[in-house]
């Protein structure tokens, strides 16, 4: 997989040396995906109180062991990628903490495909379905919360709350005319105030999507995917 | 709820994820409907009018896919920035420039771009699709065919030169970047590491590490791109040619490390070692391209192509293998250390070396020449470092040799403005909410998502004080001019007025909302104070305005208004408000306001609402833009349109303090600069980022912020050289007849003719242009200052003549009182004035008649007849004046007359030509002669002197003698030519930013200042003192001839 050389490569080279760029793109790495990861670790049954740590530690370790540097073609979608990645920290942890239970010391092990048997790193499906929903909800909160900035920046944060109803999903919109009532436009150009909303979270969501996939043809698919696993009716992809 | 999910929180709240997924994904599908002509094969997705069928390859930067156009139906090969890098606006633009510097160049051996555009946030463009892949694959099929690689060589030659004559390098010439087509014809593609004019250096600097060693010049290796010259294009021209012949690159390392460093030290094997049969002349070609020095390889890459076809030919080609001398000099050069041991070596290479320094010369020049052309190319980008940086190239090249076409780039460059960014402040955290600096810069209010108002000194990042508001702002915070006050307007309708010292309110307004408060539009600036800070303006709830006194927070009146205003701003002088605002069109309004009475003294209704207001600093203007519409400029007294510049996404607007310019920052966070005059755009600045909305003066400073990253603080460098003043009338127009300008006996004023009579320009900037009326608007009117007397002289060509007392008026303000009428006589323009005796020459052109006027006795003293009379000049004693006409009915067109009779003591040319000039020391006459004999006359004796050179003749061209006689300036289709008097050898063109139309006058300030006068009024004023300082600092200086 080719990933965001802007963000992914300096992501890497973070760990290294340790920048100011670097650590920039680190946090922004933690607060996209955070939300998947912590829900996902909650998921597999950890006590409350170790979740947060353990995040951290992914975090860390995926800095340490510079998994993102070895990313590459063979390993599919980031979003799977990570998936993986986290599954098998998680079962390295679930297993150090046996170790320690039982009074010995737990040897490291990478975080690499393959330094893991297959089973030690299978991921339930429901839970791999959980995961890919948080991961869809997550993109979408980042997209609508871009769009939100975007109107605040242009101090507009009012016309978004009116706005907001008319997303596509929004609970129970208004009538276009209350909305237009509403903005005080005419109906015509509350269409259109819509129309460009919808247009300019439609254009964000598929740049957050592109982010994660490595071809500008693939950003289809994964929309495709990520509205099945939201809709619950997906085949869990590797 | 829609399908029974449950809804998300926080962000999403209200919202179920699932249906608004469905609904943005089917919303996708619509927008890219299946093509009704038929079937298709397998289309992975669609982009504009293109089926994207399959992947062909991928590289740092892009992926290339097949695809089919529409309309023409035809495969083309799509190439599409790679999602991942669409985070990197550097990456992005970058890809940009690359679509755009192919698509602008048409050449045989170029691949053509067909169509450039944006999906899904990524660039892309389409190409020529090459089915018949690239040299890489296909340079095996060539091993052995001499004559076919020197064939392919010499084309792709020529289509690398074509695209340098445009000002565009590859850098990154590989044989992977040549593609066949289907007829096997060869063409460069992927410019992807060229560097366009407006390329900046330090995106080129990023991807320097993307190039392919083993094709790259040393140079580039160890400088990166940004040192890339057409020599190091030519370098990879010459590795390719290498490859084909040798059947292996130049040079080959198990590691890239090891690779760089043969790439720097390593002298190539000839090729005929790894092939047996390669024709000596082609290696010696090869190797010539391959040499370290760039200086020493083909000049460009023409030259190389023009040596491949003369062996072709079978004649003899032009490079030559190096020499031994050659050979231990390059040695010495890489092994300083070594060959200073070698000290009785090095006396034998002394003579050696400067044998080869001379056949290298030629070379050197060359390189010089390619820089100038890269400095002409970033100088016409319209860019940030349209000056700055093409100077450093100048520069570069001025190093090398010290050329006419290098300081004539260097005058052109430094005619420009250009930004210079000064200092960046990393001042968003998480949790920043708005950054607002103070009006100079030196402190800025941080306000963060807790509600946190916090005041930072700039010069340490100190915190002063923090205030914790009710609420979130709901506008812009606005800081007084003085930086004593900062008014923030709170979510919760509250405006609260802060002291900057203290952080303490000294006022509290409540049930203040923002103009539509649940309908937040636009950037507006909605309160303002008074530049002293002693009242502020507040927009009301209700429409209009309130003003407040501070610090005792006294009401100060209202201006009642039905509208909601939205934007408000004081003029410099705090005594006028304009006003904008307005929604739908009912609401819609601009006004100006008197502060002390509030009442309007202008408005005006525009279609829509007004995005914002923005004053001259003399008061007189107003820069604002509709929604939807242009950008204007009105008069503030009326609102009467004075111009409309082509920008409508504008934002902000900001004056030069001359007020003749105007800076527009468009919502995407592209500065502009526009000559509100001519409308024209002079420089342009973007990095992205949300609006730079702020700015300073005294020097023009702007605060560029990009939400989330730095902040950039730019200082606006106006050109050092050349300072341009503008007439405020619409279509002000300059009579050509005569001689329609001077300047005042003390330099310090300029009179420019014009309808109705003229203007007289301050030329240091202090005042604005002061009108001179005559109460007729409909004649040309000429000018000229008395020559003992505060006042300057009008003649209206259907009037006659006037004189105006000039009075300084007690605030320091020059003014032109009630004009006495010395005569009535109709017909008659300004031509000459002549000081000491206090004569003024005018003439007739239609009635054929020069008089002579008195300025001391205000009256005619002399009158006679010359056929035509156009322009006439007084010999510096005053007894004889030059004429010219533009007929040849009675007479010489141009002759000399005695000033009391009107005698003929010379006649000097056979055709019209209208133009003639005497200089200063009486020495010479420049006499226009019909369309190509315009020439010097030395006085003494009335012998013919130099002809102009060609490209200076003609009958309207202007010409002006410096005081010294020492130099002529001519005018030419781009500015203004300066010539040497005696040798009439060209000193140094002076390149004008834009073209300001037809000039109609030209003179010299002493030797310090040249002036340009235009028809449209315009006048251009050239400082040559700090032209010749600047040109000195980069060895580009003229010498004067000797007289």
């Amino acid at each position: 997989m080719f990933f965001p050389t802007t963000r992914w490569t300096v992501l890497a080279d973070a760990s290294l040396n340790g920048d100011g760029e670097g650590s920039r793109a680190l946090d922004d790495f933690v607060r996209r995906y955070r939300g998947p990861i912590l829900d996902f670790i909650r998921a597999q049954g950890w006590p409350a109180s170790e979740i947060e740590d353990l995040g951290q530690e992914f975090f860390v370790h995926v800095m340490r062991e510079g998994t993102l540097r070895r990313a590459d073609a063979s390993r599919g979608r980031f979003r799977a990628f990570i998936r993986g990645a986290l599954a098998r920290f998680l079962a390295r942890a679930r297993r150090r903490a046996s170790a320690q239970k039982r009074g010995s010391g737990a040897p490291m092990v990478s975080l690499d495909a393959g330094t893991l048997p297959e089973d030690a790193v299978a991921v339930a499906p429901e839970d791999a379905a959980r995961f890919d929903r948080d991961w869809a909800v997550r993109l979408l909160e980042l997209s609508v919360g871009q769009v939100e900035q975007e109107f605040a920046l242009a101090r507009r944060a009012a016309d978004f709350e009116r706005l907001r109803p008319f997303l596509p999903g929004g609970s129970e919109p208004p009538s276009y005319a209350a909305g237009a009532a509403g903005l005080g436009l005419s109906l015509a150009a509350f269409k259109t105030e819509v129309h460009r909303l919808r247009g300019r979270l439609r254009a964000v969501l598929r740049q957050e999507v592109a982010l994660t996939i490595d071809s500008p043809h693939e950003v289809d698919l994964e929309m495709q995917y990520l509205q099945s696993a939201l809709a619950g009716e997906n085949r869990i992809d590797a | 709820m829609r399908c029974g999910r449950p809804l998300a929180g926080g962000i999403l709240a209200g919202v179920c994820p699932a249906c608004a997924w469905a609904g943005i994904n089917l919303e996708a599908n619509e927008v890219e409907a299946a093509d009704p002509g038929g079937p298709v094969p397998t289309v992975l997705f669609t982009v504009s009018g293109h089926e994207v069928l399959a992947e062909i390859a991928r590289g740092g930067a892009g992926i290339v896919y097949r695809a089919c156009q529409r309309e023409p139906r035809r495969e083309v090969a799509l190439k599409m920035l790679l999602p991942q890098q669409s985070g990197s606006t550097e990456v992005r633009e970058r890809f940009r420039l690359e679509s755009a510097t192919i698509a602008a160049l048409d050449h045989p051996a170029i691949l053509p771009v067909y169509a450039t555009g944006e999906h899904d946030g990524l660039p892309w463009f389409t190409m020529k699709l090459a089915t018949g892949g690239t040299l890489a694959d296909s340079g095996q099929s060539l091993r052995g065919r001499w004559r076919a690689i020197a064939d392919l060589l010499a084309s792709l030659a020529d289509g690398v030169h074509y695209a340098h004559s445009r000002g565009v390098l590859h850098r990154d010439l590989k044989p992977g970047n040549v593609l066949f087509d289907e007829a096997g014809r060869a063409h460069v593609s992927d410019f992807g590491l060229a560097k366009f004019a407006s390329t900046r250096t330090d995106l080129t600097r990023a991807m320097s590490v993307m190039g392919t060693p083993a094709y790259m010049a040393p140079e580039v290796a160890a400088g990166g791109t940004a040192a890339a010259t057409i020599a190091a294009d030519v370098y990879s021209l010459g590795a390719m040619l290498y490859e084909l012949l040798a059947g292996r690159p130049p040079f080959e390392g198990d590691s890239l490390s090891a690779l760089f460093k043969q790439v720097a030290e390593r002298t190539p094997d000839p090729p005929s070692r790894h092939a047996a049969g390669a024709p000596r002349e082609l290696e010696i070609i090869a190797l010539h391209c391959l040499e370290k020095d760039p200086g020493r390889r083909y000049a460009s890459a023409a030259e190389l192509a023009d040596d491949l076809r003369l062996w072709l030919a079978g004649r003899s080609i032009r490079a030559r293998p190096a020499g031994t001398v050659g050979r231990m000099l390059r040695w010495a050069r890489r092994n300083p250390a070594l060959a200073c041991v070698a000290a009785a070596l090095v006396l034998t290479l002394f003579v050696g070396s400067a044998m080869v320094f001379t056949a290298n010369r030629k070379l050197r020049s060359a390189l010089a020449e390619s820089l100038v052309a890269q400095a002409r190319a970033v100088r016409q980008s319209g860019r940030q470092g349209q000056r700055f940086e093409a100077l450093a190239l100048v520069a570069r090249a001025a190093r090398i040799e010290s050329t006419p076409i290098a300081r004539d780039e260097a005058i052109a460059a430094l005619a420009l403005p250009d930004w210079k960014p000064q200092e960046r402040l990393q001042l968003w955290q998480g949790n920043t909410f708005s950054v607002t600096p103070s009006a100079d810069f030196s402190a800025y209010l941080v306000e963060d998502s807790a509600q946190r108002f916090s005041l930072y000194r700039r010069g340490d990042s100190a915190a002063r004080w923090t205030w914790t508001g009710p609420d979130q702002s709901a506008s812009q915070p606005v800081f007084s001019r003085d930086s004593r006050w900062i008014a923030i307007r709170a979510r919760n309708d509250v405006v609260e007025v802060l002291d900057c010292d203290t952080g303490a309110s000294v006022l509290h307004l409540t049930g203040r909302p923002y103009a539509f408060k649940d309908q937040v539009w636009g950037f507006g600036q909605d309160m303002d104070f008074t530049p002293d800070g002693s009242l502020l303006a507040v927009t009301r709830p209700a429409g209009g305005v309130s003003f407040h006194r501070l610090p005792e927070g006294g009401d100060a009146g209202v201006w009642e208004a039905k509208q909601w205003v939205t934007e408000i701003k004081f003029s410099q002088d705090g005594a006028r408000l304009a006003v904008g605002g307005g929604h739908e069109r009912a609401d819609s309004m601009l006004a100006v306001v008197d502060v002390a009475t509030a009442r309007t003294l202008a408005q005006e209704t525009p279609a829509r609402r007004v995005e914002f207001v923005e004053w001259s600093a003399d008061g007189r203007w107003i820069a604002c833009r509709v929604s939807g519409g242009n950008a204007e400029v009105r008069a503030s007294a009326d609102l009467s349109i004075r111009a409309t510049l082509g920008d409508r996404a504008s934002l902000h607007a900001h004056f030069t303090p001359d007020g003749d310019r105007l800076f527009l920052t468009e919502q995407i966070g592209e500065t502009r600069l526009w000559e509100i005059e001519s409308g024209a755009m002079l420089l342009a600045h973007q990095d992205g980022g949300r609006p730079a909305n702020h700015f300073a003066d005294a020097p023009i400073r702007q605060w560029r912020d990009y939400a989330a990253g730095p902040v950039v603080l730019s200082t606006f460098e106006p050109s050092a050289i050349l300072r341009l003043f503008f007439s405020d009338e619409e279509n002000y127009t300059v009579p050509q007849v005569g001689s329609p300008a001077e300047l005042s006996p003390d330099r310090r004023l300029l009179a420019v003719g014009g309808w109705g009579g003229g203007m007289i320009v301050t030329l240091d900037g202090s005042e604005p242009n002061l009108p001179i009326r005559t109460g007729s608007q409909k004649s040309a009117g000429t000018l000229r200052f008395d020559p003992t007397d505060q006042a300057v002289w009008s003649c209206l060509h259907e009037a006659g003549l006037r004189r105006h007392p000039l009075v300084r008026l007690a605030s320091g303000r020059l003014e032109a009182g009630a004009p006495e009428i010395i005569d009535q006589d109709v017909g008659f323009y300004f031509a000459a004035t002549h000081r000491p005796s206090g004569r003024f020459a005018l003439v007739n052109r239609d009635a054929g008649i020069v008089k002579i006027v008195d300025s001391r006795a205000r009256r005619e003293v002399f009158r006679w007849s010359h056929a035509g009379a156009w322009t006439a000049e007084f010999s510096p004693d005053g007894t004889i004046l030059i004429v010219n006409g533009d007929t040849v009915q009675t007479g010489d067109p141009a002759a000399i007359h005695r000033i009391e009779t009107g005698a003929v003591v010379r006649g000097l040319t056979a055709a019209p030509g209208r133009m003639a000039r005497w200089s200063a020391d009486g020495a010479w006459v420049l006499a226009a002669e019909g369309r190509d004999a315009t020439r010097l006359w030395r006085t003494a004796g009335w012998e013919p002197g130099a002809i102009l050179p060609t490209e200076l003749q003609g009958p309207n061209r202007r010409a002006a003698f410096s005081r010294d006689g020492r130099l002529l300036a001519v005018r030419t289709s781009t500015g203004v030519q300066l010539l040497s008097t005696v040798s009439g050898a060209p000193v140094a063109h002076l390149t004008l930013p834009s073209d300001p139309g037809f000039a109609v006058d030209l003179c010299f300030d002493g030797n310090e200042r040249l002036l340009g006068i235009f028809l449209n009024g315009r006048v251009c004023v050239w400082d040559l003192v700090a032209l010749r300082r600047e040109l000195k600092a980069v060895g580009l200086d003229w010498v004067e001839d000797d007289q």
